[in-house]
């Protein structure tokens, strides 16, 4: 502990007796936190660390400070920990990420209007009526310093940030290398000019090249491990990987209205005794969400084996992403009994853990016939759990570790037609172990496949699976 | 979309992150898939990248063996 101390205080102080002239400026950094409230009291004392010498610290993170953790995501108003945590840090500004996104725009607008720094992002637009504040840049005085940051939110091929369309519904985007030089007059009023991205570590090397005029950009999206930072058209880039391992402290020594010098280092957050107690307090706080013990819906009798959770699985995975199949690999069944009664969010996080997300893609009865085989091999011969079709499986012997033949069957058990197109849901880990021939790899949703879950029994209310299964076995 | 992993050409669904397209590898070159975990994954510039980080179309990435 008193290690992990020594090495902040000496590294901020060998810096700060080290300037003859000119002001120091320090930005302490983070990116891709993603929900990571566990790390959040090692955050704060290393913050309260470095302002008890430095207190002019600029604190910013990159974006993304959400989704990742269900204890975050699932909390009513959604992210509040988070927002709670870094409320409390202090943190001085943070870039939007496309994750921001993931609980559409009114969820951002709640999520922006409880936090108590402001988002940056200049190369979004914002109707009044979506109630999203966002700033294209902030200007901030270090002693007497500016420090003009510029935000810059992500954008993908198809003009809009890497989430699902309807989530940024009513906003629009312009591509960073069009609005960058709309502010280039911030950077000749301002002694530090900060790019703060969400846009990935390749990207921000192009921006480098394109604007040499900015002294730092502080990355993310790609959760790119920098040792400290990089210099790329003279330009420091920053990042440093995703939820928390260290964070980013960079010195910008500034003369004469220009940084003459700058550094980046990484301060790791890897000592949970070194905590902040106010932050650990809340921390214990949201552990004991209610959320968690949230009733969703019934089970009527008690299940017994993987089969019928598995089934009951792909059946909320069809219905929810309106597919005519879903399935599901045996393993990723992680209960095997569940009492007769009352079925909480716990339970369906505990029932499919992985924080997986759905995959859907449109497959031949004979793309499904061999992906199904593929996931049986990949899956330590264990056949996957189906909904929305049945299985007999033969196998080449009864040590089940070779099919001979599979035969499957749509649900008035008729023979699968193995030419006609069908609409199938599966998790990302089954769309990528079943390494089988198929036109439509797919396309990855933005839920996890245990809201999926959720969603569909809160609809359902009661259900029963007792003795339910989607295949035979026969050698 | 398709993916570079360790020079070779991997087509994987939109939307993979870092960890899917080295599963695909995995079981594609007949690597323990509960052992995943264990192998390091880097950029084109060498920098660690984890299982988590989003992927782009013709995106070139390489996993180290330990």
């Amino acid at each position: 502990m008193k290690k992990n101390f020594l090495s902040i205080a000496t590294l901020v102080l060998v810096s700060f007796f080290g300037i003859a002239h000119g002001e120091t400026v320090r930005i302490l950094s983070s990116n891709d936190m993603h929900s990571a409230i566990e790390k959040m009291p090692q955050y704060a004392a290393i913050v309260d660390s470095i302002r008890a010498i430095d207190p002019f610290v600029l604190v910013i993170s990159a974006g993304d400070n959400r989704t990742g953790n269900p204890y975050n995501d699932l909390y009513e108003p959604v992210s509040y920990p988070m927002i709670s945590m870094m409320n409390l840090i202090g943190f001085d500004a943070s870039a939007l990420g496309n994750h921001e996104y993931d609980s559409k725009v009114e969820g951002l607008a709640k999520v922006i209007s409880l936090s108590n720094f402001p988002y940056l992002a200049a190369n979004i637009t914002c109707p009044p009526e979506s109630g999203i504040r966002v700033r294209p840049y902030m200007v901030f005085d270090v002693k007497g310093i500016k420090v003009g940051v510029l935000g810059i939110t992500q954008v993908g091929d198809n003009g809009l940030p890497d989430t699902h369309p309807d989530n940024v519904k009513g906003l629009s985007f312009q591509l960073p290398e069009e609005v960058i030089p709309q502010y280039k007059w911030l950077t000749e009023q301002c002694d530090v000019n900060v790019l703060l991205t969400h846009v990935g570590f390749d990207v921000d090397i192009e921006l480098a090249k394109q604007f040499p005029y900015y002294d730092l950009i502080i990355s993310s999206h790609t959760h790119t491990q920098l040792e400290g930072g990089e210099i790329h058209s003279g330009v420091l880039i920053t990042q440093n990987g995703y939820q928390l391992p260290r964070v980013t402290l960079t010195t910008l020594e500034v003369e004469g209205g220009k940084v003459v010098s700058k550094k980046a280092e990484n301060i790791y957050l890897n000592n949970p005794n070194r905590h902040a107690e106010a932050a650990e307090a809340l921390l214990k706080h949201f552990k004991n969400s209610p959320e968690m013990e949230r009733v969703v819906g019934y089970f009527k009798n008690d299940i017994n084996g993987y089969d019928p959770l598995g089934v009951m699985m792909c059946d909320a995975w069809l219905e929810e992403c309106e597919c005519d199949i879903a399935l599901e690999n045996y393993g990723g069944v992680r209960y095997d009994y569940i009492k007769a009664g009352p079925i909480t969010v716990k339970d369906i996080l505990n029932l499919d853990p992985f924080l997986n997300c759905p995959v859907v893609m449109t497959l031949t009865g004979k793309e499904l016939h061999d992906m199904l085989i593929a996931c049986f091999k990949a899956d330590r011969n264990r056949f996957p759990i189906t909904s929305g079709c049945t299985a007999v499986v033969t196998y080449t012997d009864a040590s089940k570790s070779s099919i001979k033949k599979l035969e499957l069957f749509d649900t008035n058990g008729k023979k699968l037609n193995m030419k006609k197109k069908y609409r199938v849901v599966t998790n990302n880990y089954v769309a990528s172990i079943a390494d089988s021939p198929r036109q439509d790899q797919g396309v990855r949703g933005d839920v996890t496949t245990s809201d999926l879950i959720t969603h569909w029994l809160e609809k359902k209310g009661t259900v029963d699976y007792q003795g339910r299964s989607s295949f035979t076995e026969k050698w | 979309m398709t993916i570079i992993v360790n020079n070779s050409k991997i087509r994987i669904f939109k939307g993979a992150k870092v960890g899917d397209a080295v599963l695909r590898w995995a079981v594609r070159n007949r690597f323990d898939i509960s052992q995943v975990s264990s192998l390091q994954v880097t950029d084109q510039w060498g920098h660690l990248l984890d299982n988590a980080a989003p992927l782009k179309d013709k995106q070139s990435i390489n996993i180290l063996y330990q």
